[in-house]
């Protein structure tokens, strides 16, 4: 019925949040209500276009619905994008957040709503441009437009040092992607003087030929970027820092999808373009992710408030996102992209109901709750399934993810130690039961120590559609995934092929894990 | 040498802008106090005159007056610029000139004559030529910066820019001499093909021009003057002088490189001079910008860390780098133009309004001129989609697909620095809660300076216009590179 939209899909699903922003203009300063239910309406919108594009969507490795219009002539600089397995769920996700940090902004945001909202609206239009965009240039423009957004995000409505996260958060992310520039720059060059034309098509630099020294040195550049973003363990201190600050949207975004961007950049550039150097460096990369996993999950562990455990946290999680993608095994890339959006479910959540409490209580830290699962009934038993699945429990979607992560390095043979570096990686998954279970006990259960708990409101109504809406698909990864893997699986297996020589390539690479076993249909039970 | 019909044509801008000049001085005798705005606009119309001529004289692309005077495309690229400078300036003036009590047809004129010299360093065929364009530029200039005579600063601006600009005119002016004595020619296009006949003396003599030059486009170690020139100048001139003075400036400098100096032998030399000189200017512009409190100073190292990038556009010496320069020079204009037009906005009598401090939680009160203050320092920062960002781009690609790697990770580290001054607005806008002091003029931006909104939001749009579709004005620098005339 709506196919006439096929071709303009990703377009629309590009820029309709920012005719959203532009039409918010027009909406009266003090009319909050009215711009919360236009941004609500527009995000439901948004989210039903990019179901189109899930419909539409077939199973290959081709990016799809691609659409190329002419923008810098005579620099080889184009509108071009598509979208491919691995886009298409962060894209998903991107918008699903949306709608659901729109419902949180009825009661999370006071002042200045018509703004914040705008900064959303402007910030996904960001984000999902990132994901989609085809052209070198124009990645790096949806890049480093995402900035100018979450920059105003966390330094308006954030908390006390919000000024000094914000600026930190700026600065740390422009290193990494300028630097990531002047590789995209070089590359671009190196591209016209093999081929003798320029251009800054993902799909002609992937041709390109460099020297093992020239790769690695871009592979540093392009790293560099996405590690800061994703973040890497040694490139972590802004992240607590913004998390803390930032209004609850804020981190559910920057959480949910941001952080994204560093991962989906490894497996979108700079794993593709530069695959001897990568070969080279997945011992380092291994070591950081491990690092990565048991520092974050040690650190949560300590925390006195609920955000900063939520946001260590997630450095513990991405840890393993990094791992499976450095296994460079389909089974283990896979279940990179599933964590990536794994992650962006659970923690998300998790951030939304840390801010529930907060809204109530105006406090975040650990010791002053206790006893809530008496008081708020409904709370206690979302925040305990989200808690799980974080976690990690078969039957929730962290499990699948963790699962296929760990098998994919277990079997990956691109290196000898990577069995070890399984094992090690594991423990993270128990030290996440530990501060995670730790923490909902502390919170949860117990006597109400503090007067001031015994009248706190459970859930609105609101709320709980907002958290039904998540659970969902917590619930859908957690049972079914192959409703999603089986999707990303064609343009997982083209990035494998292309990277590891065949001779490391382990047998799962081809889908079946050893000992025969086909992975779709056995290996996700 | 023999004057032809023809050779006034190619000279029609120059000739129109002094005839407006002619007559605002005339007219200015005849104008009371409250029709003293009429002025303004009749400059204004010839700035825009002398832009359109622009089109007609596009027949005359040959060097005119014996080679002195070249109206090529190069030329009339910069010609525009200076016309839309001139314009731009004469908008943000009007409003300050009332407040300052300074309204007199002299500035105007001051304005039209240095626009005039500006023009002829652009089209200079002959280096006689040059030092007669910088000088009428410059004395325009010299009086202007000190036009607030009964303040200290503004004193203070003109004598030293004045003292200085004297002592780089003499560098100059020796290097000419220098250059002459070993090529035995003057014309720019005759210096490259002929044999010096004491190498050093021709060095000497290149050294000292750029030494003259840098101190016009406020290189490190040349700048020491900008600072306090730019805080004491009134800021309608301070905006002038940081994108006209300077964008002539580069407007010889290319022509010189491109031409005069484009020998394989000068290149072999001034190649490490200019990569030294365009890192230890960005750097040091940047650096010290980090520690300002007062916006206009910050501007100033700001206008020094974005000659160094400009100066490192020359170190390749092809035509991208070329054309990336002319690129930046109107983002440059553009977005330069507008932060000092902020600033104009927030003045009022006896108070300057160029304290970072002053914007204080403005973002919330004047909503549009928050945004557009937003908009020009995300452009000076060069986030994308502005025209900064794009004449960054620019400049970094020429000089990476020249293989200068380290001039272009240097400069990118350079601008992650100037990052953290430029957002400092921003958090003073929008992050920090306003204290107590209330503007004795509470009216909208729109109500208290119409001409000055009205030039802010037309570089504000070019700016994300030419941010978003660069191709007609990259091209139109890279046709002005193709077809220089030798």
């Amino acid at each position: 019925m709506l196919s006439f939209l096929c071709p303009w899909i990703l377009t629309i699903v590009i820029f309709l949040p920012l005719v959203g922003m532009l039409a918010l203009f027009f909406v009266p300063k003090d009319r909050d209500d009215l711009a919360r239910h236009s941004t609500l309406a527009l995000a439901v919108i948004e989210f039903l276009a990019s179901l189109l594009i899930f419909k539409w969507f077939k199973i290959n490795d081709e990016f799809q619905m691609r659409l190329a219009i002419e923008w810098i002539s005579g620099f080889g600089i184009n509108y071009h994008v598509g979208v491919d397995g691995i886009s298409l769920f962060l894209v998903l996700l991107t918008t699903f957040l949306t709608v659901i940090v729109a419902l949180a902004a009825y009661s999370g945001v006071k002042e200045r709503v018509r703004e914040y909202l705008m900064m959303m609206l402007l910030l996904e239009t960001g984000m999902v441009g990132t994901f989609l965009a085809l052209n070198m240039f124009l990645f790096y423009v949806f890049w480093e437009l995402m900035l100018i957004p979450m920059y105003f995000l966390i330094g308006v409505w954030g908390g006390e040092r919000k000024i000094y996260a914000a600026i930190k958060f700026f600065i740390y992310t422009m290193v990494g992607s300028l630097l990531m520039l002047v590789a995209i720059l070089a590359m671009v060059w190196i591209y016209k003087e093999q081929n003798g034309q320029i251009s800054f098509e993902y799909i002609h630099l992937l041709n390109i030929k460099l020297s093992l020294k020239a790769q690695l040195l871009m592979f540093g550049a392009f790293a560099l970027a996405f590690a800061i973003k994703v973040p890497m363990f040694p490139f972590h201190t802004w992240l607590p820092d913004a998390h803390v600050e930032a209004p609850t949207g804020g981190s559910v975004i920057l959480a949910g999808v941001l952080l994204k961007m560093g991962t989906y950049g490894f497996l979108r550039f700079a794993i593709p373009f530069f695959p001897d150097a990568v070969i080279k460096m997945v011992p380092y990369m291994m070591t950081l992710a491990a690092i990565g996993i048991i520092y974050g999950a040690l650190v949560s562990m300590v925390q006195p408030d609920l955000k900063k455990l939520v946001a260590f946290s997630s450095v513990s999680h991405l840890g393993f996102v990094m791992l499976g993608m450095f296994a460079l095994t389909s089974i283990g890339i896979q279940g990179s992209v599933l964590q990536m959006v794994n992650h962006g479910l659970s923690t998300g959540a998790l951030f939304l109901l840390v801010g529930v409490i907060y809204e109530r209580r105006h406090t975040r830290l650990i010791s002053d709750f206790g006893g809530l699962s008496k008081v708020m009934p409904v709370y206690g038993a979302v925040f305990m399934i989200i808690m799980l699945s974080s976690v990690g429990l078969p039957g929730l979607n962290g499990f699948v993810g963790e699962f296929l992560i760990l098998v994919g390095t277990f079997t990956s043979h691109v290196h000898p130690w990577m069995k070890a570096f399984a094992v090690i990686s594991t423990t993270g998954v128990i030290f996440a039961a530990v501060y995670l279970l730790w923490m909902y006990q502390r919170v949860m259960f117990g006597p109400v120590k503090h007067p001031e708990n015994e009248k706190l409101e459970d859930l609105s109504r609101r709320e709980l559609v907002m958290f039904l809406l998540i659970l969902v698909f917590v619930f859908w990864i957690g049972i079914y995934p192959k409703t999603f893997t089986k999707r990303m699986e064609p343009a997982v297996n083209k990035v494998v092929e292309r990277v590891v020589p065949a001779h490391l390539r382990s047998a799962s690479a081809s889908g079946v894990l050893p000992g025969g076993i086909k992975v779709h249909e056995e290996g996700r039970r | 040498m023999n004057l032809a019909l023809p050779d006034f044509g190619s000279i029609l801008p120059l000739l129109i802008l002094t005839g407006t000049a002619l007559v605002v001085l005339i007219m200015d005798l005849f104008l009371d106090e409250k029709m003293k705005f009429i002025n303004g606009l009749v400059v204004l119309l010839g700035f825009a005159i002398a832009l359109v001529s622009m089109y007609w004289i596009q027949d005359y692309e040959v060097p005119a007056f014996g080679g002195f005077f070249i109206m090529d495309r190069l030329s009339i690229f910069f010609n525009m610029l200076f016309c839309l400078i001139g314009g731009m300036t004469v908008l943000l003036s009007y409003n300050y000139l009332k407040i300052e009590g300074i309204d007199r047809g002299e500035y105007y004129v001051l304005l039209l004559i240095a626009t005039v010299g500006m023009m002829l360093l652009a089209s200079a065929g002959n280096l006689v030529m040059v030092f007669l364009g910088l000088e009428t530029m410059s004395i325009p200039v010299y009086v202007l910066a000190g036009f607030r005579k009964k303040r200290a600063e503004g004193a203070e601006a003109a004598l030293k820019y004045f003292l200085i600009g004297a002592f780089a005119a003499g560098f100059l002016l020796y290097g000419m001499a220098l250059v002459y004595a070993a090529t035995g020619t003057l014309d720019i296009g005759k210096i490259a093909s002929a044999v010096p006949t004491s190498k050093p003396l021709f060095l000497v003599g290149v050294g000292l021009i750029i030494i003259g030059l840098g101190f016009k486009v406020s290189a490190v170690p040349f700048h020491m003057w900008t600072p306090d020139v730019y805080q004491g100048a009134p800021t309608p001139i301070t905006a002038y002088m940081s994108v006209g003075v300077k964008a002539a400036g580069f407007a010889i400098l290319i022509r010189l490189f491109n031409v005069a100096f484009s020998g394989e032998m000068v290149t072999a030399n001034t190649r490490e001079v200019l990569w030294v000189l365009s890192v230890v200017t960005m750097t040091l512009g940047n650096i010290v910008a980090l520690t300002q409190t007062n916006l206009k100073r910050m501007l100033a190292y700001s206008s020094i860390a974005h000659a160094g990038y400009l100066l490192a556009a020359l170190v390749p010496g092809t035509r991208e780098s070329f054309a990336s320069i002319l690129y930046y020079l109107v983002a440059y204009a553009l977005m330069n133009l507008g932060a000092f037009g902020c600033i104009i906005l927030t003045a009022w009598k006896g108070h300057e309004g160029d304290e970072i401090d002053d914007f204080r939680g403005m973002g919330w009160e004047k909503p549009v001129m928050g945004v557009v203050l937003s908009i020009f320092m995300f452009s000076l920062a060069g986030i994308p989609p502005t025209a900064g960002f794009l004449g960054k781009f620019f400049v970094f690609s020429s000089i990476i697909k020249s293989k200068f790697y380290w001039l272009a990770v240097l400069g990118i580290l350079n601008s992650v620095v100037s990052v953290y001054y430029y957002l400092r607005v921003t958090v003073v806008l929008y992050m920090e809660p306003k204290e107590t002091t209330v503007h004795p003029d509470d009216r909208s931006v729109f109500a208290r300076g119409p001409f000055v909104a009205g030039a802010l939001f037309a570089c504000a749009a070019l700016v994300l216009i030419i941010g978003i579709w660069p191709y007609y004005f990259y091209s139109a620098a890279l046709r002005a590179m193709i077809y220089i005339i030798p």
